[in-house]
């Protein structure tokens, strides 16, 4: 396919090409290095890597990941001598703002993808815990004023094959 | 992989493919070719090879109105599809490294 064979952008969906999280938090060093980490939490990332993508300098990218680690959405480990840094996925603030980061679109073009990642969310991370009734199917369990069982082992046993 | 989900329609991304998947949807669904050739060599394919894999109609080449190139994610029901299959939507454990 030749460059005019190509489909143009509209002047909207142009508008928000390198703009991270659609504009939303500006386009601060910050907001540019959180919008790349998120967008991939599978990958360890160097400063170097950031410096490259983000085209701001290493300086500011080394504050910014300071920051980051302090507020826990990061952790380092150190490879020779130059630091790794990845997401850590366990962080309420990375699932929030991967919703974000659906979400901005969703808004603009009426999709549904951040309603899809919460659903995915739900049935794989909290279904378990807040639908506790759904897996108990025994006269031996009380609901209120706490989920519990006349013999815990068997709860936990039930839990894990949920 | 996950257990929850039955194997989607359409062709498989793989688990690199729906990594990079993620990536784009989660910056809009729309970046500068030069920007999704970086990523994909970062995960070893190339972002050309991958579209000619599974199909334009799912995510395509396009252009800004000066000329540049973009990848733009088409289809993105099937993309979320994928994601979730390979546990990459919003990924709750680590299971891999890359270093």
């Amino acid at each position: 396919m030749t460059k005019e064979d190509l489909p143009v952008l509209t002047a909207e969906e142009e508008m928000y090409l390198n703009e991270p999280y659609g504009g939303l938090f500006g386009n601060s060093v910050m907001a540019k290095v959180v919008e790349e980490l998120v967008a991939d939490p599978t990958m360890d990332y160097r400063p170097k890597y950031l410096v490259d993508v983000t085209g701001n300098s290493e300086g500011s990218i080394n504050k910014v990941l300071k920051k980051l680690l302090k507020l826990g959405l990061i952790e380092n480990k150190m490879t020779g001598k130059h630091p790794v840094y990845r997401v850590r996925v366990e962080s309420k603030k990375f699932a929030a703002l991967s919703f974000l980061a659906y979400a901005m679109p969703d808004d603009r073009k009426g999709t549904d993808c951040m309603n899809m990642a919460i659903s995915d969310y739900y049935n794989s991370v909290l279904r378990e815990d807040y639908e506790p009734q759904a897996i108990a199917n025994s006269d031996n369990w009380v609901i209120h004023p706490g989920i519990t069982s006349a013999d815990e082992s068997e709860y936990r046993t039930i839990s894990r094959s949920a | 992989m996950n257990k929850y989900d039955n194997h989607p329609a359409g062709p498989d991304p793989g688990l690199d493919g729906a990594v990079f998947l993620g990536w784009l949807k989660k910056r809009g669904s729309l970046r500068k070719v030069k920007d999704c050739e970086r990523k994909c060599m970062e995960n070893g394919f190339s972002a050309k090879e991958f579209i000619k894999k599974v199909g334009q109609e799912k995510i395509r080449f396009a252009m800004t109105g000066n000329g540049n190139k973009v990848i733009q994610l088409v289809e993105k029901p099937w993309a979320d599809q994928w994601m979730i299959y390979y546990d990459v939507e919003v990924p709750h454990h680590r299971h891999w490294t890359h270093l």
